[in-house]
C-alpha cells in the first residue's frame, strides 16, 4: 500500500511538471500583449496612434463627449457659454454646466474625466513600454515626446476644470488607482509647464511634419498648450516669450481664406497648427448628421445665440446695435462682419443650395419651435463643406484644436495684460492681420487704450474663435463667466412675427428675439467642476 | 422534509437550503477608479449567500362524481451579499458598496435612493424645504420633495445630499415565490388552473417605459392624465411636473421611492375547461374519443403596476408585454 502510494505521488508529481514543461501561457491571438509587444518601431507606431485614437467616437453621432478634442467634446463645449445652445434643452447637461444645476453626478463631466485618464493610462503604459524597445534614439525621443504631449494636454483640461485631480504619471494597479490622492493645481500646472517645455525642446517643428504624419504633435502645439498654460495662471511674461517663439519659426500664417481652413479642402493650412483629425467614411464625424438643419437631414443639435450673433460688428467696425440704421432684421449678414455669415445660419440664408426657413410663422420643417429643430433660429455653417454629399455620420473635416489666429491674439492679450506699452505696430502684427485676412477684411483695430483694448480684443477671439471649444475657458479664466452667463439666452430676433416665446418675465422681448432659456452660472461654486460622484463613491481620498 | 399522509390524500414537502457562493466570477466595472483609464478583465471576488425554503403541499380527492386535485409550492428566498472583494468602499452613510447597486448586507440588484413625499405645491414650500442644493439646485413648483434621512452625525442636517440621503428601497429578487395548480373532474367536463405569482419584490419602470418625452419620445396615457398639473396642484401625483428630458437626468428622476413600483403580482397563468363527447356520440360518428376544450393562457393578473407594463418582466419595461392567448380546440382519435 505504501508503496503504491509513494509510486501514486511520483506519477502526480510528473504529470504537474510535464504540465508545466507543455507551457501553459498563452498570448491573445487577436490582441497584443504587453511584454511580448514592445520588440519594433512599427508596433510602437502602432501603440502611439492607439493614443491619438483614443476612445473616441467615430462615424456615428458623439451623443456624450468621448474626447476633449472631437467636435462632442470640443464644440459642444460651446453649450455651456453664452455662444452656443444644446438642442436637448435647459436639462442636457452641457447647458447644467452654468445654469446653477452642475452636480457631481453630471454625466458630462464624468466623461471627461474618464476620457482623460483613459489617454493619460494609454501615455504611461507607451512611456513604461517604449523604454524596453531598442529602436533608433531619435525616433523613440520623438515617440516620447508625441506621448509626454498628449499626457500633458490632458492635465491641461483637468486643471482648467476640475483644478486639482490626481497626478498620475505611471501605470497604475487597480488598487492604486482606488486610492490615488488629489494633487494640488499647482503641482499639476508645475508639471505640465515642465513637459510643455521639454517636449517643445524634441518635438519636430510644424514645418517638418512630413504628409505621411499629419495630425501628430509638433513643437508648435506644445508651445502653443504652453503659451495658454502661462495664460490661466497670469505668468504672462512668460506667456510673451512662448508665443514670440511660435511668431519667430515663422512656420504658421494667417489663411486669406477663413471659411477654408475649416474644411476637408484647405484643413492642412498652415494656420491650423493642431487639429483633430477625421478621414472621410474611415474615421469621420458624425456632425452633420447630429447639427445639419431638418430639411438637410439633420437634428438641429448646435444653435447659436443671440449673444453670438450680436458680438459681431458692423461691417465699418462699430459695435452691432439693433438701433443702427445698418442692421436689417430680414438679412441678418446684411453689413456685418463677413465672419458672421461664415458661422452661422439663420432664417433665409442659402445653405446646400436651398433657403433655410427657420420663421416661427413659416409651415417649414425648420420653423424654430421645441422638438427637433432649432430652438434658437441659429445653426451652425462653420465645418461644413455644402458641397459634400457623403454620409452624414462620416464627414471628414478637421476640427482645430490650435490656430496661429489663436496665437496672435493670445500674444497681444499677454501683453496687454503684462502692461506693456501696446503699438499701432503690435496692433498690425496681431489683431489686425486676423481680421484683416482678405477673406474677412475688417478695418484695423487702433486704440491702443489697454481698457478699451481689453473689450475689443476678448470680442475679436470671441467671434475670431467662435464655435472652437475656447470659450467656456477664456470664461473662466477671465473671470467673468458669472457676469456673461447669468440671465437671459435669446436666439434670431423675428421682429415680426405672429408667433413669439414670452421670456421669463411674460414679455416679448424688445427686438423681437425668440425667448430660448436662461443661465444662472454661480460664482461660488461653478468656476471649478465637482469630482465625479462614482468617483468619490469608490475612492474617499477625492470626496 | 417529506411526508405523504393519509393515502395520498395530502403530500407535504418541505426543505430549507443555505448556499454560499464565493469567488464569484465578475467584471467588477463599477468597483474600479476610471483614474485606472483600462477596462478590467474578469476576476474570482465576491461573496454571496442565498438561504431560504420550499413548500409543496398536495391534495387529491374524489367526491361523488367530480374528482379534483390541487397542488401548491411556495419558495422564500433571502439574498444577501457578504462581500464584493473588489472596492468594499464605506460610504458616508455606513454603507459598504462600490458605488454601483451593491451593498454589502443587502440583496444584490436593490434599488437605492431617495425618500420622497410628493411634490411642491409652490413656491413657499419650496422656499421652507430642505436644503436640496445638492440634488435639485433650481427646485420648482411639481418636482419631487426629497427627504431629509440623515447627515454627518447621524441625524437629519436640514440639506439633502446623495451621501447622507439615499437608502435601500427595495430588492428586485422576489422574496416570494408561488404556484397553484388546480384540476377538476366531473363527469365528461375536466377544469385547470393555473396560478403564479411573486411577492415582496419592487419594479421600477426606467427610460423611455417610465419617463416622458425620454429621448425626444412620447408621453403615455398615466403620465399624461397623472401628471402634476400647476392648474390644480395636488402633493401625490402619478407623475411630477412634465419637462423636457432628452437623453439627459434632472433632479425629478434621480431614484427615489417615488418611482419605485411593488412588483407584486398574482397571474391567471392557465386555465383550461375540457369537454369529452360521450362515447356513444363518438361511436356514432366513428371517431374513438373527441374532447372540445377552451384554453386561456395569462388572461388575468393583479397587480398595482402602471397600465400596459408587466411585473413579471422587472428589466426596465422595455420589452413586449407578456401576450394573452385564447385557444379554442378540438382533439380528434380515431
Amino acid at each position: 500500500m505504501k508503496y503504491i502510494y509513494k509510486n501514486l505521488t511520483c506519477l502526480l508529481t510528473g504529470i504537474v511538471l510535464l504540465l508545466h514543461a507543455c507551457d501553459l501561457e498563452r498570448y491573445p491571438l487577436d490582441e497584443f500583449a504587453d511584454d511580448i509587444f514592445w520588440t519594433n518601431e512599427e508596433n510602437a507606431l502602432l501603440a502611439l496612434t492607439g493614443i491619438y485614437k483614443s476612445d473616441i467616437t467615430f462615424n456615428a453621432p458623439e451623443y456624450e463627449p468621448s474626447d476633449w478634442w472631437t467636435y462632442g467634446g470640443l464644440i459642444f463645449l460651446e453649450f455651456a457659454t453664452d455662444n452656443a445652445y444644446d438642442r436637448r434643452g435647459t436639462n442636457s447637461n452641457f447647458q447644467r454646466m452654468t445654469n446653477g444645476t452642475l452636480l457631481a453626478n453630471n454625466d458630462y463631466i464624468k466623461k471627461y474625466w474618464a476620457n482623460s485618464y483613459t489617454k493619460i493610462s494609454r501615455c504611461n503604459h507607451f512611456l513604461a513600454g517604449i523604454n524596453q524597445m531598442e529602436g533608433s534614439a531619435d525616433l523613440v525621443a520623438r515617440l516620447k515626446a508625441e506621448a509626454r504631449f498628449l499626457r500633458a494636454t490632458q492635465y491641461f483640461y483637468l486643471s482648467q476644470f476640475f483644478h486639482e485631480v490626481p497626478l498620475v504619471t505611471e501605470v497604475l494597479t487597480w488598487q492604486e488607482a482606488n486610492e490615488v490622492k488629489k494633487s494640488s493645481q499647482d503641482d499639476i500646472i508645475q508639471f505640465i509647464i515642465s513637459e510643455f517645455e521639454e517636449v517643445a525642446a524634441i518635438l519636430p517643428r510644424f514645418k517638418d511634419i512630413t504628409p505621411d504624419e499629419t495630425g501628430r504633435a509638433n513643437k508648435q502645439a506644445a508651445l502653443a498648450f504652453l503659451g495658454r498654460t502661462y495664460l490661466a495662471t497670469k505668468k504672462y511674461a512668460k506667456a510673451i516669450q512662448v508665443y514670440e517663439e511660435i511668431m519667430q519659426y515663422r512656420d504658421n500664417s494667417v489663411d486669406p481664406d477663413y471659411v477654408s481652413i475649416f474644411l476637408p479642402a484647405n484643413e492642412n493650412s498652415n494656420e491650423n497648427i493642431f487639429s483633430m483629425q477625421y478621414l472621410q467614411d474611415l474615421a469621420g464625424n458624425g456632425m452633420p448628421q447630429h447639427a445639419y438643419p431638418v430639411k438637410d437631414g439633420g437634428w438641429c443639435i448646435i444653435n447659436l445665440t443671440a449673444g453670438l450673433f450680436e458680438a459681431y460688428e458692423f461691417i465699418d467696425g462699430s459695435p452691432f446695435s439693433y438701433d443702427s440704421p445698418l442692421y436689417n432684421p430680414d438679412k441678418l449678414g446684411e453689413n456685418r462682419d463677413p465672419r458672421l455669415d461664415y458661422t452661422l445660419l439663420y432664417n433665409g440664408s442659402t445653405f446646400r443650395g436651398e433657403v433655410y426657413d427657420c420663421h416661427p410663422d413659416s409651415p417649414s420643417a425648420d420653423k424654430v419651435a421645441g422638438g427637433q429643430t432649432t430652438q434658437t433660429g441659429f445653426l451652425m455653417r462653420k465645418f461644413f463643406d455644402e458641397s459634400y454629399s457623403g454620409n452624414l455620420n462620416s464627414y471628414g473635416a478637421n476640427i482645430p484644436i490650435i490656430r496661429y489666429a489663436e496665437i496672435l491674439l493670445s500674444y497681444l492679450e499677454a501683453k496687454l495684460e503684462n502692461e506693456e506699452n501696446i503699438t499701432q505696430e503690435l496692433l498690425d502684427q496681431t489683431i489686425n492681420l486676423v481680421r484683416g485676412r482678405p477673406s474677412v477684411n475688417m478695418p484695423p483695430v487702433t486704440s491702443t487704450n489697454p481698457d478699451e483694448l481689453r473689450t475689443i480684443l476678448r470680442n475679436e477671439r470671441r467671434v475670431e474663435l467662435a464655435m472652437e471649444g475656447i470659450r467656456y475657458w477664456d470664461l473662466l479664466r477671465w473671470e467673468i463667466a458669472h457676469e456673461q452667463l447669468n440671465g437671459e439666452v435669446y436666439g434670431a430676433p423675428f421682429p415680426h412675427a405672429q408667433r413669439t416665446n414670452l421670456n421669463s418675465t411674460g414679455e416679448v422681448d424688445a427686438y423681437g428675439r425668440w425667448y430660448v432659456d436662461h443661465r444662472a452660472f454661480r460664482k461660488d461654486q461653478d468656476y471649478k467642476w465637482p469630482i465625479p460622484q462614482s468617483e468619490q463613491d469608490i475612492n474617499p481620498n477625492l470626496r | 422534509m417529506e411526508s405523504i399522509l393519509w393515502n395520498g390524500l395530502l403530500s407535504v414537502n418541505a426543505s430549507y437550503f443555505y448556499r454560499k457562493t464565493y469567488d464569484i466570477l465578475y467584471k467588477p466595472t463599477n468597483s474600479i477608479s476610471s483614474v485606472l483609464g483600462q477596462d478590467i478583465s474578469e476576476m474570482n471576488t465576491g461573496k454571496l449567500r442565498n438561504t431560504g425554503w420550499e413548500f409543496e403541499i398536495g391534495h387529491r380527492n374524489q367526491i361523488g362524481e367530480v374528482g379534483y386535485s390541487t397542488h401548491g409550492n411556495l419558495s422564500i428566498i433571502n439574498n444577501k451579499l457578504l462581500s464584493l472583494g473588489v472596492g468594499n468602499v464605506e460610504q458616508l452613510n455606513g454603507l459598504v458598496d462600490d458605488g454601483s447597486d451593491y451593498f454589502i448586507g443587502y440583496p444584490i440588484n436593490l434599488y437605492y435612493g431617495y425618500v420622497t413625499d410628493g411634490v411642491f405645491l409652490n413656491q413657499e414650500e419650496i422656499d421652507n424645504w430642505y436644503d436640496q442644493s445638492k440634488v435639485n439646485p433650481n427646485p420648482q413648483v411639481g418636482d419631487i420633495r426629497y427627504l431629509d434621512i440623515s447627515g454627518p452625525d447621524g441625524v437629519p442636517d436640514g440639506i439633502i445630499d446623495p451621501n447622507y440621503d439615499r437608502v435601500y428601497l427595495g430588492s428586485q429578487i422576489p422574496k416570494y415565490t408561488f404556484g397553484i395548480n388546480i384540476g377538476i373532474e366531473y363527469k365528461n367536463f375536466d377544469l385547470s388552473i393555473l396560478l403564479q405569482g411573486v411577492g415582496g419584490v419592487k419594479g421600477y419602470l426606467q427610460n423611455v417605459a417610465g419617463f416622458a418625452f425620454r429621448q425626444e419620445g412620447n408621453i403615455q396615457r398615466w403620465q399624461a392624465e397623472g401628471r402634476f398639473d400647476p392648474a390644480n396642484p395636488i402633493r401625490y401625483p402619478a407623475y411630477p411636473r412634465l419637462e423636457d428630458l432628452s437623453n439627459q437626468t434632472t433632479p425629478n428622476i434621480e431614484m427615489s421611492d417615488f418611482w419605485i413600483l411593488n412588483a407584486s403580482y398574482l397571474r391567471v397563468k392557465n386555465i383550461v375547461l375540457g369537454y369529452t363527447l360521450p362515447q356513444k356520440i363518438t361511436r356514432k360518428a366513428l371517431l374513438g374519443h373527441v374532447r372540445l376544450y377552451v384554453q386561456a393562457e395569462n388572461p388575468l393578473t393583479f397587480n398595482q403596476y402602471r397600465k400596459g407594463w408587466d411585473p413579471e418582466i422587472s428589466t426596465g419595461g422595455k420589452y413586449y408585454p407578456i401576450l394573452s392567448t385564447y385557444t379554442f380546440g378540438i382533439n380528434l382519435k380515431f
